[in-house]
């Protein structure tokens, strides 16, 4: 009878237990749907920014055939104007996509192969005299894409005429040039057309699972603002990782270096912006807003009242504004910047590490996503 | 009897129940040794032999920033490269201090470039006027009665900045900001590891090793860490926090902050193996909170020294106790008040740092003020 009594405690204690765990559910019955986010990602940020970015990468395309075609005619100095224009152009457009590194993009390597930097100027020019090389190899992503037409045209001599001279005199550099561009043309379709049938897989990956798209796409984009653009951008070169400075590391580094125009800081205020676009959910054309990361951190932070009171997304959206206040301080210039006054550099940097802290730490802790790559401390 | 046995089983059950729903294993008991000592299988768990290699390295780096015949090259190899030490199992270690100088996640990029410069400014300004009379605006040498120093044409003791900077640029900020923090402690997989004992290290998982890392950097000179009273007898070995640790810890009214911290590693230890990771994050807080004072206290004591010395006419001493000032103040900003935040920000500290820039201009009242503004912001 006791023995009896004993199990029903059990038993009454288990279903006070679920009870428990029941109640918790109905409070969060109304659950922050994470595929909605997918979906707006996808479909007001992800496929209008391919579609924008394939047609500047056309535009730089026809540039280049028609500089080369044209190399003799009187056209050739507006033809290079343009190019250098469709470049920069294309490149603006690149800083809206780098990150989105998941599906095809990240199976063929897209990121890479497009904005690798420093370009390896010996082993571009090793491509170019030899014209036998694996563009697939990995030891080749620094001699194609953004940064390896930078230098094709603003880094193979030290001004406009110089550079157009040597394309006339050795056809070799317009066939390099348009090799590698006839290859981003080619990566930047086969990644745009994936997502036709890639978007319905994408947008139903919403659980939350180490392999999931949500997760991924966090992580992603995480990974994209510490690395892409935090280290890449601005730590490297201003010697954050290093002993001394290391100005050409800089990303457009032979625009800036030979004065054709300084980009760099452009880029970054707009791989910047666009980051910005993504966590608050702005649609590329910029007239609404959606779900998002900022709107999933705002519905967890109103269900969880009596926790933490710190409104994390108006943290994040505040820092930003301050981390693009003190990027527009720096001179267009970073070559200049980093060897004249690099405290500025530095304080960037600063402003932007105090953004990866609160995406890294605290906002991939109130999602529960796990982090998905482990910086090497060298212990 | 066994009726009551029935009872007691199925009470054991619910209390199953209850702890597996939860994450944490908050209810698990956390015993801590009688010593630093842990062990898997009758192994020890506990290394840190890469931070032992480093304190090494500054005290090595610390003399050769008061040689004169010191070079640029073998310093910045020595700081940045981990090569051309004394001790040859230094150069060996694959370790080295730049990488790990305000390197934690809340640390200023500014801040790494000082040392550099420092470092330039050693050998470029102070060795070549070795022999020579300092002055404001001049290096060289400076002596009073109870000292000499060698000093830049600010009067800065070269060597005392660069290690004092690294009680926090290196040490506070490693332990205090980076090892035992839980975004560092829970990084990856770390919790499930620790749950199913993946060896990442050999004996430890990856969280255990982690907190002895941080362990390391301030007990990593001590010669035996299972030592019965390690906690209230730091033997204050290196150049670093370990020998500040234990000046502070000797004085009347600071005592028991050694075993304060050293009790918090232990429980924090124990508290891993538990996986109970709130007691964790308690003892992390423990030793957030008192190693920070003991830098806070130290840039006090010397702000103090500066004007007390002074005051007695002996400059040359005055100096070296602001140069050591100088220091503590620069690792003010590497410090944690327990919720993971420097009890003064990069901008508060270099504000600071900005009022003593030129040692011989340097008012004592500003020095007063800042010495009674740190007291009163860490409750010292």
């Amino acid at each position: 009878m006791k023995r009896l009594l004993s199990y029903f405690i059990l038993i009454l204690i288990i279903i006070a237990c679920s009870k428990e765990n029941g109640n918790s559910d109905e409070q969060n019955s109304v659950e922050f749907d994470r595929s909605t986010i997918l979906v707006n990602l996808a479909d007001n940020i992800i496929i209008p920014n391919y579609n924008a970015f394939q047609e500047k990468m056309n535009a730089l395309k026809s540039s280049s055939e028609k500089f080369i075609s044209e190399l003799d005619s009187e056209n050739t100095s507006t033809n290079y104007e343009d190019l250098h224009n469709k470049w920069v152009e294309a490149y603006m457009s690149w800083q809206k996509i780098e990150l989105y590194d998941i599906g095809k993009s990240e199976e063929i390597y897209f990121k890479s192969k497009m904005n690798t930097y420093p370009a390896d100027q010996s082993r571009i020019e090793k491509n170019i005299s030899t014209g036998s090389y694996d563009i697939e190899n990995p030891n080749n992503y620094s001699c194609q894409g953004f940064p390896t037409i930078d230098y094709m045209i603003h880094g193979i001599d030290d001004n406009k005429e110089k550079i157009i001279l040597k394309y006339r005199e050795n056809e070799k550099y317009g066939q390099y040039l348009q090799d590698i561009i006839k290859e981003m043309d080619e990566n930047t379709t086969e990644v745009v057309s994936s997502w036709a049938s890639f978007r319905s897989s994408f947008i139903s990956s919403y659980e939350n699972t180490a392999t999931s798209m949500f997760n991924m796409l966090t992580n992603d984009f995480v990974y994209y603002f510490e690395k892409g653009l935090r280290t890449n951008k601005i730590g490297i070169a201003s010697g954050v990782f290093s002993d001394e400075k290391l100005p050409n590391k800089i990303e457009a580094y032979y625009s800036t270096l030979n004065s054709f125009e300084p980009i760099s800081k452009k880029l970054l205020i707009e791989a910047l912006n666009s980051v910005e676009n993504f966590f608050i959910g702005k649609s590329s054309d910029g007239l609404s807003t959606g779900s998002s990361f900022k709107t999933y951190l705002d519905y967890l932070k109103s269900n969880n009242s009596g926790e933490e009171d710190t409104d994390l997304s108006l943290t994040i959206t505040t820092k930003i504004e301050t981390a693009r206040n003190t990027i527009n301080n720096l001179d267009n210039d970073f070559i200049d910047q980093i060897n004249n006054d690099n405290i500025k550099m530095l304080q960037a940097f600063d402003a932007l590490q105090v953004i990866v802290v609160h995406l890294k730490v605290d906002m991939l802790q109130t999602f529960n996503v796990a982090v998905d790559y482990v910086d090497a401390d060298g212990d | 009897m066994r009726n009551s046995n029935n009872f007691f089983n199925a009470f054991l059950i619910c209390l199953l129940v209850l702890s597996c729903s939860k994450e944490d294993k908050d209810d698990n008991a956390v015993v801590p040794p009688a010593t630093y000592e842990f062990t898997r299988d009758g192994e020890s768990t506990v290394s840190f032999g890469g931070q032992t290699a480093r304190l090494k390295m500054a005290a090595e780096i610390y003399s050769a920033l008061k040689d004169n015949s010191s070079t640029k090259e073998q310093l910045d190899n020595m700081f940045n490269n981990g090569t051309g030490f004394s001790d040859s199992s230094l150069d060996a270690s694959g370790k080295n201090i730049g990488s790990k100088t305000a390197a934690s996640p809340i640390a200023s990029a500014t801040v790494k470039p000082i040392f550099d410069a420092m470092i330039v400014d050693f050998v470029d300004n102070v060795i070549p006027a070795w022999n020579d009379d300092a002055a404001d605006g001049t290096p060289g040498k400076l002596t009073d009665e109870t000292r000499s120093v060698y000093i830049n044409a600010k009067g800065h003791e070269i060597t005392q900045l660069f290690t004092k900077g690294l009680m926090g640029a290196l040490v506070t900020d490693q332990i205090l900001n980076n090892y035992l923090t839980a975004a560092k402690l829970d990084s990856g997989t770390n919790r499930d590891d620790q749950a199913n004992l993946v060896l990442e290290y050999g004996t430890a998982t990856k969280m255990e090793h982690y907190w002895d890392e941080g362990f390391g950097y301030l007990y990593g000179e001590e010669a035996n860490v299972a030592r019965a009273d390690l906690g209230g007898n730091p033997t204050g070995n290196g150049v670093l926090v370990n020998k500040y640790f234990k000046k502070v810890n000797d004085q009347a009214e600071r005592a028991g902050i050694a075993q304060t911290v050293y009790d918090a590693f232990k429980m924090g230890r124990a508290a891993i193996v538990a996986e109970n990771y709130t007691v964790r994050d308690e003892q992390a807080e423990i030793i957030q909170v008192n190693l920070s004072k003991v830098i806070g206290y130290k840039a006090m004591d010397y702000l103090n020294g500066y004007v007390s010395k002074k005051d007695a006419g002996n400059l040359a001493d005055a100096i070296h106790a602001l140069s050591e000032g100088w220091g503590f103040i620069l690792s003010l900003q590497f410090t944690n008040d327990g919720t993971g935040n420097p009890y003064f920000s990069n901008s508060e500290v270099n504000a600071m740092l900005a009022k003593i820039d030129n040692f011989w201009t340097v008012s004592s009242a500003d020095c007063t003020s800042m010495a009674n503004d740190i007291k009163t912001k860490m409750g010292l």
